[in-house]
């Protein structure tokens, strides 16, 4: 589904250029369960970033399912953003000013959907996840593995390819983690989503069916 | 992204911001206010003249129209009809037209040639029917002269001093017009030729009417007509449109042109100065919703600073930067659009209060609402556009 071909980035700093990510190959199928390692600056959020069209300045080539993502422009990286991939944050980014429900509903507003529409659907995935009753809150109202279980829901309500999850419990404590990475692993064995996780957390690990480890720049997969 | 939840939006943000939002809607209102205040006086004005001019009581008003031939000499001679019957009837139709007749050549200003001391010079002519004013020397002009068609004349002091005393001048003949006339009489002017105008006026020299259509009124052809204008219509209106048809449509049209003596021009003391309050408190209004429109683009560059997360967010989530930016626009257009609500109903207000202490009273009207409304959504607009474009610009992944 993903396939990254000899893709390489490097930052400027002090007129020098600093490489981050060294001739990166990957190919990520579906189904995949994928946990990308790494200690902390050793350019692990910036492949992901690259992935979840976020990031344009790269070099190399970038397919996906065998369409050339590194030439698109705005419209229709926002397009692949929204209907493509899903995104759940180490710090959960829920917009504070809306509610739960609100937050949930952004990527069905953005794909063209009316507000009338979207609330069965919302209600019904917060039900799943387990925070049915929380629609009408505030973030800030919610404990940190409820706002996780919320980000879950926005990033899985388009129904996308493959979900991003940049160290999804890295804020959590160890056992709403478990609770965090069990959904993570329901949503990838029932209904079939890939899944691209990034951490520096060996127990998150366990929930994985492939571990490629970044080093310096360097990505190589882990024997399993 | 649907319109319907673009606008619920925006108006969920500005709620979060309700103090904000007001405080930089003030200068809004306060423009918006004076540009309505001003125009609904304006209107009431407009109107007042109207009905001034125009009352529900009393006689209509008449315009006349007068054809001016732009050869003198084929208007004199002709005996064509200057108006025909189609072009009465063409004028009859315009709306605000209640009767259209012709009039004949005004009798009471004319002018003839004459020659004193070998000098050519424009004398008045009063015409007489049956009695002319009180003499210095010789006699009056009565209506037996009138009647043989005499050509007798009773001149003014001042027009014959130079030659004669005013009793040589009795007896004596005069050119009028290339006609011989006999002085019968002299009259002292009142006119002291001394006075500013003194040396310009000309001089007014009495002959009896009939002598005059005699000798001098050849064609008798009737070179204006006279429109009676219906009551609601402004006369200078109604004429400014029969001239405009005739010019195109008239009998006579390639011979010269047609004009018409405005009456209402008379008020242009009041409309003048009212003009100038009317422009004075527009540059302030302009002023004030400029100056407010720079706190719209403030508010909306903190706004933008402060929702950074939110709009990184919101990328993440599928928005393309046109849709951040329509976002912010129909923010910042939304707010000063209630602005322009509020300012119109200030306005009212205002200007209800202003008409207590003058003579006439306003209404609501449409072109108001529709200005003030335009205008401030036109703030809002141009002012938050900057703003919107920047934050739409904003990269995703320094954000996130």
């Amino acid at each position: 589904m993903i396939k990254l071909d000899n893709v390489g980035k490097a930052y400027k700093v002090d007129n020098q250029w600093v490489p981050v990510l060294k001739d990166v190959d990957l190919e990520v199928k579906q189904g995949d369960f994928l946990a990308i390692m790494g200690p902390s600056g050793s350019g692990k959020s910036t492949l992901l970033n690259l992935i979840g069209f976020i990031d344009r300045n790269y070099s190399g080539n970038y397919f996906l399912e065998g369409d050339k993502v590194t030439l698109k422009g705005d419209v229709d990286l926002s397009k692949l953003r929204n209907q493509r991939v899903g995104f759940v944050f180490q710090h959960f980014n829920l917009i504070e000013t809306l509610t739960i429900q609100e937050n949930v509903e952004l990527p069905l507003l953005y794909n063209g959907w009316n507000n009338r529409q979207t609330k069965d659907k919302v209600t019904e995935l917060l039900e799943k996840l387990g925070i049915g009753d929380k629609g009408s809150k505030y973030p800030k109202q919610l404990s940190g593995g409820q706002q996780q279980r919320a980000a879950i829901a926005r990033a899985i309500i388009n129904k996308p390819d493959f979900i991003l999850a940049d160290e999804p419990t890295g804020a959590l404590d160890s056992q709403t983690s478990a609770d965090i990475m069990n959904v993570f692993k329901r949503l990838n064995e029932e209904d079939g989503v890939t899944i691209i996780l990034v951490t520096h957390d060996s127990s998150t690990v366990d929930y994985c069916n492939r571990v490629v480890i970044m080093q310096d720049g360097i990505l190589t997969e882990e024997a399993r | 992204m649907n319109p319907i939840v673009f606008f619920k939006g925006a108006w969920n943000a500005l709620l979060k911001n309700k103090k904000r939002s007001f405080l930089t809607m003030i200068g809004i209102i306060i423009g918006i206010a004076a540009v309505s205040t001003i125009m609904s006086i304006g209107r009431g004005f407009e109107k007042y003249v109207l009905e001034s001019l125009n009352p529900d009581e009393g006689e209509l008003l008449t315009v006349d129209i007068q054809f001016k031939s732009d050869d003198p000499d084929w208007m004199y001679e002709t005996n064509n009809e200057l108006f025909s019957d189609m072009d009465l009837q063409t004028v009859r139709f315009l709306p605000g037209v209640h009767n259209v007749e012709r009039s004949g050549i005004n009798l009471d200003f004319t002018t003839l040639e004459t020659i004193i001391d070998r000098k050519e010079k424009q004398v008045s002519i009063t015409m007489i029917e049956d009695k002319g004013r009180k003499i210095l020397v010789g006699r009056q002009i009565d209506f037996m002269d009138n009647k043989k068609k005499s050509r007798v004349t009773v001149v003014p002091l001042t027009l014959i001093k130079e030659q004669y005393s005013s009793e040589e001048a009795i007896g004596k003949g005069i050119s009028l017009g290339g006609q011989l006339y006999t002085i019968v009489g002299v009259y002292e002017s009142e006119l002291d030729e001394s006075g500013i105008f003194g040396g310009f006026m000309s001089d007014e020299v009495e002959i009896p009417l009939n002598s005059y259509l005699r000798y001098h009124d050849q064609g008798n052809t009737e070179n204006q007509i006279s429109i009676t204008v219906e009551r609601g219509f402004l006369p200078s209106k109604v004429a400014d449109k029969s001239v405009l048809l005739l010019e195109e449509e008239g009998s006579m049209k390639t011979r010269g042109s047609y004009e018409y003596f405005d009456m209402s021009a008379l008020d242009d003391g009041l409309s003048k100065v009212l003009k100038g309050i009317t422009l004075f408190i527009a540059s302030v209004a302009g002023i004030s919703l400029f100056i407010a429109g720079i706190g719209v683009m403030n508010m909306m560059y903190i706004s933008v600073s402060e929702r950074t997360k939110e709009i990184g967010i919101r990328r993440a989530l599928g928005a393309t930067q046109k849709s951040i930016r329509a976002q912010f626009v129909l923010e910042g257009v939304l707010m000063t659009s209630i602005g322009g609500v509020l300012g119109y109903l200030f306005g009212l207000l205002f200007s209800a209060i202003a008409t207590s202490l003058l003579p006439f009273s306003t209404e609501i009207d449409l072109l108001t609402i529709l200005i003030s409304l335009g205008v401030s959504s036109a703030v809002g607009l141009i002012f938050s556009y900057a703003p919107a474009n920047a934050a739409s610009k904003k990269e995703i992944i320094e954000i996130l």
